[in-house]
């Protein structure tokens, strides 16, 4: 593949894969999560995000209200958890439907 | 957990690399939360034995991203153009910025040594003024080229890049505070509050005048007017020095107090070119007597030259000192037992 092909695709695949990791991470944040084990649980899920990715994510949908956050001290080093905020379930309904509704339509496009 | 020694550099390394490329207001929050995770993907990857070696923690510090990936994703959303170029931009501007300081004060040295008048405060205004123009004009460049090559593009290669942890610029310590100096500064500077407030008015000497001995003030109206502004700056320094006895060692407030001292030294320099030497120290009336007459010449014709070598050691100390704040860190590794 030639380096300009390879870096439009990896272009795409980033744009494409950024909404969906937003997703799957909401997903995942119904109930509490510090970042590495968020990372772990979506590894073992069959998604691979890298840290750089992740974290600021999270922070990014914090400031959005989306989530929320605390640090815990009671274990063997201070971590801090995330779980979706009273606005980010029902923002996570919502795009979760219009999700499905979507994919539907790409996959009637695309066959 | 146990850390060889050169995986414990590494770490640092690591560590103070990202912290210094983050956003200033959110940086202790984040730099505590990529600690923890980065301490839990080493318990990880240390397994059984406990002992971190130097191969173990370059896996997982790849695994983490290099400094500049793992920081941008931070500032992204705040840079108006991508941290590579931002990078390049900051390397060009040091350049350029250097080659203006170095003709500008070329400039003050031949207009002195023709025998111009000198007027050192409008140079460094309009060296300041050149200064800000560079920044705006290279800021507009870089943005055009950025405009043609768009930022996926950069961060694509950034992410490609192979990185080695073993290639992080080193962090240099700031040398611990020196407690002879520090009382040193104490006594220095309680001396020339004594001095100034007790004797101050008895700055002089008795010279001849033709037959006659005369008392010869030393202290010009200017030099008396800025005594105020000088004990200011004394009573700090000792505040400043018995901060550092009492911390024995360096503080982000003591970095910045040291500065915002170093500053204060330039203003009063600054103050100190406003006017003839004679407003100062009073060559004008030992120009009169007999015995002091050609050293009292030569004392004003060197006044100047001493204030501007003083003003350029007391910029590069300011400037040396804002370098420190981005190259020897405060750091607290924090690494767990």
């Amino acid at each position: 593949m030639s380096n300009d092909k390879k870096q439009v695709l990896d272009r795409i695949l980033q744009e494409t894969r950024k909404g969906n990791l937003t997703i799957a991470v909401m997903a995942r944040l119904s109930e509490s999560h510090y970042g590495y084990s968020l990372q772990k649980d979506l590894s073992d899920a069959g998604l691979e995000i890298s840290q750089d990715s992740l974290y600021p994510l999270l922070r990014r949908l914090e400031d959005q209200g989306v989530l929320e956050s605390q640090w815990k001290v009671d274990e063997s080093r201070p971590r801090r958890y995330y779980q979706l905020s009273e606005l980010g379930r029902e923002i996570y309904g919502d795009l979760v439907g219009q999700w499905m509704e979507l994919t539907q339509i790409i996959r009637r496009i695309t066959q | 957990m146990t850390y060889t020694q050169e995986a414990k550099e590494m770490l640092e390394r690591y560590l103070w690399n990202v912290e210094r490329k983050l956003p200033l207001g959110k940086r202790k929050d984040i730099m505590m939360e990529i600690k923890s995770t980065l301490f839990d993907m080493i318990e990880a990857s240390a397994g059984e034995e406990k002992k971190v070696s130097v191969q173990q923690l370059t896996h997982v510090l790849q695994e983490m991203g290099s400094p500049d990936s793992l920081a941008s994703g931070y500032t992204r959303d705040q840079l108006v153009m991508p941290p590579q170029l931002i990078s390049i931009f900051k390397t060009v501007y040091s350049i350029v910025a250097a080659v203006l300081i170095i003709v500008s004060g070329a400039g003050i040295v031949i207009s002195y040594a023709a025998g111009e008048s000198v007027h050192v405060l409008n140079s460094i205004l309009s060296l300041a003024s050149s200064l800000i123009h560079a920044f705006g004009m290279m800021g507009i460049i870089f943005l055009v080229i950025h405009r043609f090559n768009p930022s996926w593009r950069w961060e694509l290669e950034s992410r490609h890049d192979d990185w080695n942890p073993a290639s992080l610029p080193k962090v240099e310590h700031m040398k611990p505070p020196s407690i002879l100096e520090s009382a040193a500064g104490i006594l220095f500077a309680a001396a020339l509050i004594t001095l100034f407030t007790v004797f101050g008015d008895r700055f002089g000497l008795t010279m001849k005048v033709g037959s006659a001995n005369v008392y010869i003030p030393a202290l010009g109206s200017g030099f008396i007017a800025l005594i105020p502004l000088l004990l200011v700056r004394w009573w700090a320094s000792i505040l400043y020095h018995g901060a550092l006895l009492w911390k024995r060692a360096w503080t982000i407030w003591l970095r910045i107090a040291n500065l915002v001292l170093t500053a204060f030294d330039a203003v009063i320099l600054l103050l100190f070119l406003q006017g003839s030497p004679d407003r100062f120290i009073r060559f004008d009336l030992m120009e009169r007597t007999t015995e002091f007459a050609p050293l009292a010449s030569m004392l004003r014709s060197l006044f100047t030259v001493v204030i501007i070598l003083l003003l350029a050691l007391t910029a590069y100390e300011m400037i040396k000192q804002v370098r420190q704040f981005f190259t020897k860190p405060i750091l607290k590794l924090d690494v767990p037992g």
